[in-house]
C-alpha cells in the first residue's frame, strides 16, 4: 500500500538497548503523520531494505550508529553520498545500503530520487532490552522534530 | 546538528577479533577467532510467557529470524506436547524453503560469488556484487533480485510478514493458505527451480572450468575433517524442518542419530577462557581442544555438514546435483571447506523443488492446520537447520507457561571450533618471516566466510566492512601489528 511519494523508515532491533532507537523515532512520527506518509518499521538491510524503497521517490531512513569518538545522542543527518565509502559488498551476511542502490539503479529499479538518513549515536547496541539510554532517549524528540521540518518543505 | 567526519565507523564492541601469534622465525604460531556475543538475551526471556518466544525470538538478530520462529513454534509444539496437524507441518516447511532460497541466494551471490568471480586476489573494492553482475550479465542480476524477491513473497504469505513472521503457534499455523495464494507460489516455485540450475550451471562454468579455483578449494590450507552434522528424514536425506539429527563421522560413518529432546545427551558445550561464545562438541568422543580429528569432538553444521551427514537428498534434481558434487570432490564425506558454496547451491535446487512439490499437495490448503493445546508445560525442545547450520531451542516453565529457563545454541556457535581451525590453517599464510602477505588476509575471510557465520546482531552493521579485525603478536606476546579489516 503506498501513501503518497515519501516514506520513512525507522531501522533497528527494537529489543536491544538503542539499537532500537529508528523504531521509537518512526513510531512517534507515524502518531503525528497519520495518513499522510508512509511510516514503516524494520529489522532489515541490504537486499531487503531495497525492496521497501522501491517505488517511492522520497525516503527517510533512521538508524543507530556508532562512531569512534562519537558521543551518545549525537543527531547525524547523511546521505548515500556521504557513505560511499562503505561501497564494498562483502560483509557478513547481505550488502550495504550503498552497494544496494547502486545494484537497484544498474538493474534499472525505481529509487528514491532522495534518500536523507538520519543517525543516532548508540551507546549500548548489545544488551537485550526495551529501553534506550538516557542521551540517546533525548535525542528521540529533537530527530522527530528536524524531519517533520523536513517533511514541510 | 553535527556534520559527521567519515573516519571508518565500526560497530565499536561488535567486532569479532582474529588474534594471531608468532613464533620466534616469524611464521604463525597460533590464530583464534573470538565472537562477540550480545548479552543477557535468555534473561530477557525469563518470565515472559512461553507463547511470545515465536515473535521474540525472530529478534536475537536480523539473519535468520525465519530459523528462531520455526525453531521456537517447535519447541512450544514440544512443550505442550502437542503435534500439529499435517498441513500445518507442510506450511511451514513451505515457508521455510523459501526462507532458504532466500538467504541462500544471497549468500551466494553477495557473498561467496566475489571471490570466484571477480577472484580471490582483486582488491576488495571490485569483489562485490557490482563485480559480479559486471562479469555474469544484468540478466542474472535481474533474475538475482526477481527470486529473491519471490522467496521473500512466499514468507510473507504464510509468515505474515517476510521477515519477523509471526505464523507458528504451538500446534500448528496461525492462518491457512488459500487456493489463490497457492497458485501464486507454485507458479513463483517452477521459476526458482530454473534459478537454481542456471546457478548450478554459473558455478560449473565459472569455478570448476577455472583450475586455479578448484585448485583453491582443493588445497591443503582449506581443508577440514571434523564431524558433520545435519537433520535427516526417515531415509537419512537431508531436511531442513524435521527428522533426526544425525552425525557422520571423518569416514561417513553414522555415530550419532538423535532427536531434538536427546540433544543433551549427545552434545555439551565447553568454556574458553578467551571468549564469550561456548564451544558445543560431540559428547563422544568429548572434547580434546580446537583439533580436528576423530579424537575430539569439533563438528561442523551447515550446507556441507547436513550434505556430509546425510545420505542423499529427497528430489530428484538435486540428487543428481549432490552426486555430481561428491564425484568431483573425491567421495563422501567432504573436507573441503570451500565446497560450502557448491553444497550451498544444491541445497538451493533441493528448497526449490520441494516447495513446487508442497505447493502442489493437495493439502496444504486444508484449514486443519492447529491443535489446540491442552497439556500443562513444563520442558519443550525445537531443532531445525538453519541456513547456516543445526539451531536449538530448549525452553523450561511453570505450570503457567512461564519462561524459567531458555537456552539456544546458534548453527554459528556450532562451527565456532571448526571455524578456529579454519582462521588458524588460513592464517599460516598471512604472515611468513615475519613479512606480512596482504592477498592473505582475504584468504582467511574466505576460509570463513564459507562457513556464512552470524556475528550477533548484523542487521545494520555500518560501513558494511566485515567487522572482524586481525591483531598480530610477536613470539613474546607484544602486540605487533593491527589490521583493520
Amino acid at each position: 500500500m503506498v501513501k503518497g511519494n515519501t516514506i520513512i523508515i525507522g531501522l533497528g532491533n527494537p529489543i536491544l538497548s538503542d539499537d532500537g532507537v529508528g523504531w521509537v523515532i518512526a513510531q512517534e512520527l507515524a502518531k503525528t503523520l497519520k495518513d499522510e506518509f508512509q511510516v514503516t518499521t524494520a529489522s532489515l538491510a541490504g537486499f531487503n531494505l531495497l525492496d521497501l524503497l522501491a517505488g517511492y521517490e522520497r525516503t527517510f531512513i533512521v538508524d543507530a550508529i556508532q562512531t569512534k569518538n562519537g558521543k551518545a545522542g549525537d543527531i547525524y543527518r547523511l546521505t548515500p553520498e556521504d557513505l560511499q565509502f562503505s561501497r564494498r559488498l562483502a560483509s557478513v551476511h547481505d550488502i550495504n545500503l550503498v552497494t544496494a542502490l547502486e545494484l537497484g539503479k544498474t538493474l534499472g529499479l525505481s529509487l528514491p530520487k532522495e534518500i536523507v538518513i538520519y543517525a543516532i549515536e548508540a551507546q549500548d547496541t548489545l544488551t537485550f532490552a526495551e529501553k534506550l539510554s538516557p542521551p540517546v532517549e533525548e535525542a528521540v524528540p529533537r530527530v522527530v522534530k528536524a524531519i517533520l521540518e523536513e517533511l514541510k518543505q | 546538528m553535527k556534520r559527521i567526519t567519515i573516519d571508518p565507523i565500526t560497530r565499536l564492541e561488535g567486532h569479532g577479533k582474529i588474534e594471531v601469534f608468532l613464533d620466534d622465525a616469524g611464521n604463525v604460531a597460533k590464530a583464534y577467532l573470538q565472537i562477540p556475543e550480545l548479552r543477557g538475551f535468555e534473561k530477557f526471556c525469563e518470565g515472559r510467557a512461553a507463547e511470545e518466544m515465536p515473535r521474540i525470538v525472530p529478534r536475537i538478530c536480523g539473519v535468520c529470524p525465519e530459523a528462531h520462529h520455526l525453531a521456537s513454534a517447535k519447541a512450544l509444539d514440544s512443550l505442550w506436547q502437542v503435534d500439529p496437524p499435517p498441513a500445518a507441518k507442510k506450511l511451514r516447511e513451505l515457508f521455510y524453503c523459501a526462507h532458504f532460497i532466500h538467504s541462500h541466494i544471497a549468500h551466494f551471490y553477495a557473498l561467496a560469488a566475489p571471490d570466484f568471480v571477480v577472484g580471490p586476489g582483486a582488491d576488495k573494492s571490485q569483489r562485490n556484487i557490482l563485480g559480479v553482475v559486471a562479469k555474469v550479465g544484468l540478466e542474472t542480476g535481474t533474475q538475482v533480485i526477481k527470486h529473491r524477491s519471490y522467496a521473500q513473497k512466499i514468507q510473507a504469505m504464510i509468515g505474515g510478514k517476510a521477515t519477523h513472521p509471526v505464523c507458528g503457534l504451538p500446534g500448528g499455523m496461525s492462518k491457512p493458505l488459500s487456493e489463490e495464494e497457492r497458485k501464486h507460489i507454485e507458479a513463483m516455485a517452477m521459476s526458482c527451480v530454473d534459478f537454481a540450475k542456471e546457478s548450478l550451471q554459473i558455478f560449473e562454468d565459472v569455478v570448476l572450468k577455472n583450475n586455479e579455483y578448484v585448485k583453491l578449494i582443493l588445497s591443503e590450507m582449506y581443508q577440514l575433517a571434523p564431524y558433520s552434522m545435519g537433520l535427516v528424514d526417515g531415509n537419512n536425506r537431508v531436511n531442513f524442518y524435521d527428522g533426526l539429527v544425525r552425525v557422520v563421522d571423518q569416514k561417513g560413518q553414522e555415530v550419532a542419530k538423535f532427536a531434538s529432546h536427546q540433544y543433551p545427551d549427545f552434545i555439551a558445550e565447553h568454556v574458553e577462557s578467551w571468549s564469550y561464545l561456548k564451544f558445543p562438541y560431540l559428547k563422544n568422543p568429548g572434547w580434546k581442544g580446537i583439533m580436528e580429528d576423530a579424537e575430539s569432538g569439533i563438528l561442523w553444521v551447515g550446507p556441507l555438514g547436513r550434505l556430509n551427514a546425510a545420505e542423499g537428498m529427497a528430489t530428484p534434481m538435486a540428487q543428481k546435483a549432490y552426486e555430481k558434487m561428491y564425484g568431483a570432490l573425491g567421495g563422501k564425506p567432504s573436507r573441503a571447506t570451500l565446497a560450502f558454496h557448491w553444497a550451498r547451491l544444491v541445497e538451493l535446487l533441493y528448497a526449490a523443488e520441494r516447495m513446487l512439490e508442497l505447493s502442489q499437495d493437495p493439502e496444504i490448503t486444508s484449514t486443519d492446520i492447529r491443535r489446540l493445546p491442552t497439556a500443562i508445560p513444563r520442558e519443550g525442545f525445537g531443532i531445525v537447520e538453519a541456513p547456516r547450520g543445526t539451531l536449538y531451542h530448549h525452553y523450561q516453565t511453570n505450570e503457567q507457561g512461564i519462561l524459567e529457563k531458555v537456552n539456544i545454541v546458534v548453527a554459528t556457535a556450532h562451527n565456532y571450533a571448526a571455524m578456529n581451525i579454519s582462521v588458524d590453517k588460513a592464517a599460516k599464510g598471512l604472515v611468513k618471516n615475519g613479512e606480512l602477505n596482504q592477498q592473505a588476509l582475504n584468504m582467511i575471510e574466505m576460509a570463513f566466510r564459507a562457513y556464512d557465520p552470524c556475528f550477533g546482531c548484523a542487521t545494520h552493521t555500518m560501513p558494511g566492512s566485515l567487522p572482524v579485525d586481525i591483531k598480530i603478536y610477536n613470539s613474546q606476546g607484544e602486540p605487533w601489528i593491527n589490521l583493520p579489516w
